[in-house]
């Protein structure tokens, strides 16, 4: 058996196993990945650190016997901690910083077999829906290079989806899991909030926005990453304890009848993408083949304050993320060091008072019960992940739209369907359950449930992988 | 001025409403020209009425000087007519022997309602009947605390049944399948509750009765309504219907109505998970539901012999049945379950009648086809700390029949006589699924991800009645039916108890079935009534009803087993009087029925150790109703009409040991008060000439029932007998009405059945309740032109 020949047939726990069987060594598996690399990431730029000669030597180390056996680890340049590995954040200012500690998914990562073969692209500071910043550059889309695969794990969605490897670590404070991998086909799932902890030492973004998870090519290796990077640590903001069940076995089991809501309407009143709008109606009619009840729902709030307070509060954070840069790197931030939407958010938070900054945070927990409660009327409630298609490079970009623009839209436009779940700390998964003729594009469908039930939104994607399979979809650039 | 060279009126015998007067050479064309004349339709068509003129040919004569009187001097007859009117009792036409008839002078137990005391009574749908009429009332089932599952009971007979219904249900003469009962009344001439078996006429699923709606046929009168109603529980309806010639052959009406309401049950775990969010009280409802119905109908007189009537009807009722009710004893309007789904059921259908005159007979074909569906998901634990049990149960029923009747036109003669065939094809599939994760008697959960039967069945009948008049006074009816039916069944099941015998020891069933059936059956009749007077008439009958076997609905592979067909013999004598010049009526009815194999729901146990319960249908042996039904109307003063009505109903099984090896005899059939009672009085006070007052009370008794069969997990509940107060007061103007009404004055809280959530902890007891709503005030205004 060639693995090279045979690298796609496999997902991440599929070659892990055949690591462990002997079938084929660690060392072999890196060597193909990172052949895999060197043939598309010229065309796509997802590498942020090549990590290839780290990968060549862990490989021939003791690997730990964990589900990930031996396959190589494609972690998100994000405020993700490798020791001695360079952590760019896509910002200019990081762009020599090494990593002095593991942060906890890396200490888990290890410890789960995965073995580190590249870190990937991000926007600056992780806040865009499209990979551009000023030290890697624009990251593009397998599926058309005029594109973005999407934001902020553009990297890690554009390796897994152009089958350079089937699972890479991503992580979401707005939609950064979920869009990438609607926009790239991949499964993106957004954890319920304090399933995973953060740092350190960054113990959380965003009041509990962000979370870390993975893009996948398979929803078995999803939950199998659940399992290795979850369970809070003690004084976690948001701690969740983990099932007794691991998500790994629980995802295979039959979800059983579940009462699912389902919309097309944006919450922000912006159109939705017609093959969304389709892509959710199939999604709608399998779900009913499947036996499940679907019945449309709407969710009713103010959407408009709701992204004032967002827009805000992610100000005040990224100003302290400004602070925080300023203060590690010893001097404050030139003209070239971000790129002017970072300026511009860093100034309206320093402009904000404490008063303010309290009052948004407060008035976001608000919302997050609202939008929560309007949600766990159901098991599970269906919408399109994205309102719009993958974005061409540099509509609406960091340098040149103006920062209320460029807020509005993002909010508004490209993710009033995940950042909700962001804010209201459930769990959301996106599918690739359309596709669109038209644009040559893949169509995310979101999946979001209550919190903690992870582990139903796992069963039904597993019910709805096998029934409606998209593994073999390929993008016209891949390895 | 009229032309003097016009003929005079001829009256066609017929309601208040339905009245129809024909000057001259052109039928039926001129309410219109009267109207045009005096400018005041109401107080002419008032006059008609009030002067008695329907009745015989006595009354020919009378209203012969009785519109002369208005021709020549209109304002004083106007007034003539104003004091007499609204003193005598309102006479309706019915079709129970399936062609026009006084409702007086036929011999079978009748209720019937014009469209004016539909309205008066805002009864638009079959439900607000239970009470009003003696001996009806409804059966429920274990399966569902839906609608889906509700039926029609008359005489105690279709208690607890399973399959078809034993009072079925006709719209303009076309069987509708089970779903059907609840259909909508919209735009109606009147319905007939026909009591007693109906099979010679009306054919299948009759042995308890008959519900007969009959639909306003569009005529060459102009004819437009407009009535808006609100209530305390955000309930509105706008109806509006509107209706005249096309041509001077071609006729329609057109009629529509939209309805929504929050009703009036609370979904308080729904409001506390969305209170929580912001702390803003917001009342979240468990039965808010809107509706859209139409009707089309078409009449074309293409000749002096043929008229073709086509009419096409639909419904969509959407929202929730605050499913499966409160729980029981709460004394609260509260459904705790965590979910609500919405519940959709849709009705659609239209037929075609044909009527041909021909010198020996009139031929009239009705071909009809209806469709219905029901989506009934709901959580099945009824309680907001035990999540995620769903039952759904969607039910498709499509049928399509044709009916061709002879009947003899010969009024002169003494012999009349009615022949016909009659054949169908019913589709009845039931669609079930349930995921019960979080059970007590089973700790891993009950998953059935499919339970579905679906039958097609097939019937013809031919059958035939004929009534001679021995003397002016004694008629000799007998008449028979012979019946065929064909049910087959196929039915596919997938369900799943996990480590139900230990861990991985599942215990389950996947597998389908197909079976077949036919049963046949003769239902004869015999009638004898006297006219002790002209307006007394006596008469006793024989009639027997047949329902087919069939397939239980939710079986498991080993209770998908045909069960028999049912009988029933019903004994019946009766009297109807008219008295007092028209002031007093009198209706009483006493039967005795014996009912062979009665078809009843009930529980079988599967597994093993017989340690899992599922729903099967059963035939007890026998069974046995008797008891009466007595209607007496009474206007004693001008303006005031007063009514009581009494049903008794005592019906037991006589031979019958259930599923679980008890001996039933005995018993009391569930779902049958003895007692039903109603008084009720109307007033109408005329203030002035152009505005009357209208003051109406009513009154109704149900006795207490069981609810449940009784067998295992299907138990019975003792439901409390309850009564209840309709009061409404109403201003009417001359095209205009405008109703303040309160029903349920006293408040009541009254509970009609009773779900058990059976299985659900801490030991499958869980019973929920089924009420009807509190006080419910509201206001109506109607226009009519």
């Amino acid at each position: 058996m060639s693995i090279k020949d045979e690298f796609q047939k496999y997902d991440a726990l599929g070659l892990a196993a055949l690591v462990k069987n002997g079938d084929v060594s660690a060392s072999e598996l890196m060597e193909v990945v990172i052949g895999r690399i060197e043939k598309v990431n010229p065309e796509l730029n997802f590498v942020a650190v090549d990590c290839s000669e780290l990968g060549r030597e862990l490989a021939k180390g003791d690997i730990p016997d964990g589900p990930f056996h031996g396959v190589p680890y494609f972690l998100k340049d994000l405020f993700t901690d490798w020791k001695g590995v360079q952590c760019k954040n896509g910002t200019m200012m990081y762009k020599d910083y090494v990593s002095e500690h593991d942060g906890i998914t890396v200490e888990r990562a290890k410890a789960g077999g995965f073995i580190l073969a590249s870190k990937t692209t991000v926007p600056e500071m992780g806040w865009a829906a499209a990979g551009e910043n000023l030290v890697t550059g624009n990251t593009l889309s397998p599926w058309d290079v005029t594109r973005t695969p999407g934001g902020s794990s553009s990297g890690s969605a554009a390796a897994v989806a152009a089958r350079v490897i089937p699972i890479a670590n991503g992580s979401d404070g707005g939609g950064s899991i979920r869009l990438p991998a609607a926009m790239s086909g991949l499964v993106g799932l957004k954890p319920s909030r304090g399933r995973i902890p953060w740092g350190p030492p960054i113990c959380d973004f965003g009041y509990g926005f962000g979370t870390e998870g993975c893009v996948s090519l398979t929803v078995r290796d999803t939950a199998a990453y659940l399992d290795v990077v979850g369970g809070s640590v003690p004084g976690d903001p948001y701690a969740y304890p983990s099932p007794e069940t691991p998500f790994l076995g629980d995802s295979m089991r039959d979800p059983g009848k579940l009462r699912i809501g389902f919309t097309t309407v944006s919450p922000s009143g912006c159109d939705v993408w017609d093959d969304a709008v389709t892509a959710v109606q199939k999604t709608v009619k399998l779900c009913e083949d499947l036996g499940h009840h679907v019945e449309e729902m709407s969710y009713d709030y103010d959407f408009e304050a709701f992204q004032n307070h967002i827009t805000r509060m992610l100000g005040a954070t990224y100003s302290l993320a400004f602070d925080n840069t300023a203060e590690l790197f010893g001097r404050e931030p030139s003209g070239d060091d971000f790129m002017n939407f970072m300026y511009a958010s860093s100034k309206a938070g320093k402009n904000l008072t404490g008063a303010d900054h309290a009052r948004d945070v407060e008035a976001l927990r608000v919302f997050a019960r609202e939008i929560a409660a309007q949600t766990v009327r159901y098991d599970v409630v269906i919408t399109p992940t994205m309102a719009i298609k993958a974005p061409k490079i540099g509509w609406c970009n960091m340098t040149d739209t103006p920062y209320d623009e460029y807020n509005r839209t993002v909010l508004g436009d490209v993710c009033p369907f995940t950042i909700p779940h962001n804010c209201s700390g459930l769990p959301a998964i996106s599918l690739p359950l359309g596709f669109s003729e038209t644009d040559g594009l893949p169509v995310g469908v979101q999946f979001a449930a209550a919190h903690g039930r992870d582990g139903l939104l796992l069963r039904l994607a597993t019910q709805i992988e096998s029934a409606a399979p998209w593994i073999d979809r390929l993008p016209p650039i891949h390895a | 001025m009229l032309d003097k060279n016009m003929a005079g009126p001829e009256v066609q015998q017929g309601n208040f409403e339905s009245i129809k007067i024909s000057i001259g050479n052109k039928k039926g064309s001129n309410m219109s020209i009267i109207t045009k004349k005096f400018g005041n339709k109401r107080k002419v068509k008032r006059q008609l009425s009030s002067d008695g003129l329907r009745t015989g040919i006595a009354a020919k004569g009378a209203l012969l000087l009785g519109l002369t009187t208005a021709l020549v001097a209109p304002e004083m007859a106007l007034a003539e007519a104003a004091a007499e009117r609204n003193f005598q009792i309102e006479e309706i036409v019915v079709s129970a022997r399936k062609r026009d008839e006084n409702l007086k002078d036929v011999p079978v137990s009748v209720a019937a309602f014009s469209s004016s005391a539909l309205e008066k009574g805002r009864i638009d749908n079959v439900e607000k009947l239970m009470g009003t009429v003696p001996g009806l009332y409804f059966s429920s089932n274990v399966l569902s605390p839906g609608k889906d599952f509700v039926n029609l009971v008359i005489r105690g007979v279709g208690a607890l049944t399973t399959g078809s219904p034993s009072t079925a249900t006709f719209l303009d003469g076309v069987y509708m399948p089970a779903l059907g009962f609840d259909t909508n009344f919209l735009d109606l001439e009147r319905i007939e509750i026909l009591r007693g078996p109906q099979g010679t006429l009306f054919g299948r699923n009759t042995e308890g009765g008959a519900l007969n709606i009959v639909t306003r046929k569009p005529s060459e009168e102009f004819r437009a309504k407009v009535a808006f109603e609100a209530d305390e529980f955000r309930t509105f309806k706008a109806q509006g219907m509107v209706g005249g010639a096309l041509s001077d052959k071609v006729f329609v009406n057109v009629g529509g109505e939209f309805t929504t309401t929050d009703g009036y049950l609370n979904a308080p775990t729904i409001s506390a998970l969305l209170d929580n969010a912001t702390g803003a009280n917001r009342d979240v409802s468990a039965d808010a539901w809107r509706r859209y119905s139409g009707r089309l109908a078409l009449r074309v007189l293409a000749s002096d012999d043929l008229e073709i009537n086509i009419s096409i009807d639909g419904s969509n009722r959407k929202g929730l049945d605050g499913l499966p009710g409160v729980p029981r004893d709460c004394g609260c309007y509260d459904v705790f379950s965590e979910f609500l789904i919405d519940n959709e059921y849709t009705n659609v259908g239209g037929s075609a009648t044909i009527d041909y005159s021909t010198s020996w007979a009139d031929i009239t074909s009705i071909t009809g086809y209806r469709k219905l569906t029901a989506f009934l998901p709901f959580d099945f634990d009824g309680r907001g700390t035990i999540v995620d049990n769903i039952h759904d149960l969607q039910t498709n029923q499509k049928l399509l029949s044709q009916e061709i009747r002879f009947a003899s036109n010969n009024e002169d003669s003494d012999l009349t006589w009615i022949t016909g065939l009659y054949g169908f094809k019913e589709e009845k599939n039931s669609i079930r699924s349930y995921s019960l994760p979080n059970l007590a008697a089973f700790p891993n959960g009950i998953f059935v991800y499919e339970q579905d039967q679906f039958l097609d069945i097939e019937g013809y009948a031919a059958f035939g009645q004929a009534s001679y008049a021995v003397t002016d006074k004694l008629d000799v009816t007998v008449g028979g039916r012979y019946s065929w039916e064909k049910v087959k069944s196929d039915f596919a099941l997938d369900f799943n108890i996990p480590n139900l015998f230990g861990p991985g020891l599942d215990f389950g069933q996947t597998g389908s079935d197909s079976d077949a059936i036919s049963f046949s059956g003769f239902t004869p009749m015999a009638s004898l009534s006297y006219k002790v007077t002209e307006d007394i008439l006596i008469y006793t009958t024989f009639s027997r009803g047949f329902k087919a076997g069939g397939f239980p609905t939710a079986p498991v592979l080993e209770s998908n087993i045909s069960f028999k067909a049912e009988k029933a013999d019903n004994f019946e004598i009766g009297v109807k009087a008219t008295l007092l010049d028209n002031r007093l009526t009198f209706d009483f009815s006493a039967y005795h029925i014996k009912l062979i194999d009665q078809q009843v729901a009930s529980i079988i146990f599967i597994g093993d150790n017989n340690e899992v319960p599922v729903s099967a249908t059963s035939n007890a042996g026998k069974s046995r109703s008797q008891g009466f039904d007595l209607s007496v109307k009474a206007a004693p003063i001008d303006g005031l009409i007063l009514n009581m009505s009494v049903g008794y109903v005592d019906a037991i099984y006589q031979e019958y040991i259930d599923t679980i090896g008890t001996n039933r005899a005995g018993e009391a059939f569930p779902f049958v008060p003895k007692w039903t009672v109603a008084l009720g009085g109307e007033y109408t006070y005329q203030i002035t000439a152009d505005y009357d007052l209208s003051l109406s009370l009513s009154y109704r008794y149900i006795d207490k029932i069981t609810s449940g069969a009784g067998v295992d997990v299907d138990l019975s509940f003792d439901i409390a007998s309850y009564s209840l107060v309709d009061a409404a007061i109403a201003l009417e103007g001359e095209n205009w009405s405008l109703t303040l009404y309160a029903d349920n004055l006293a408040n009541s809280y009254i509970e009609t059945r009773v779900f058990n959530s059976f299985f659900v902890a801490p030991d499958g007891f869980h019973p929920q309740s089924i009420l009807l709503p509190p006080r419910r005030v509201g206001v109506r205004l109607a226009f009519e032109f």
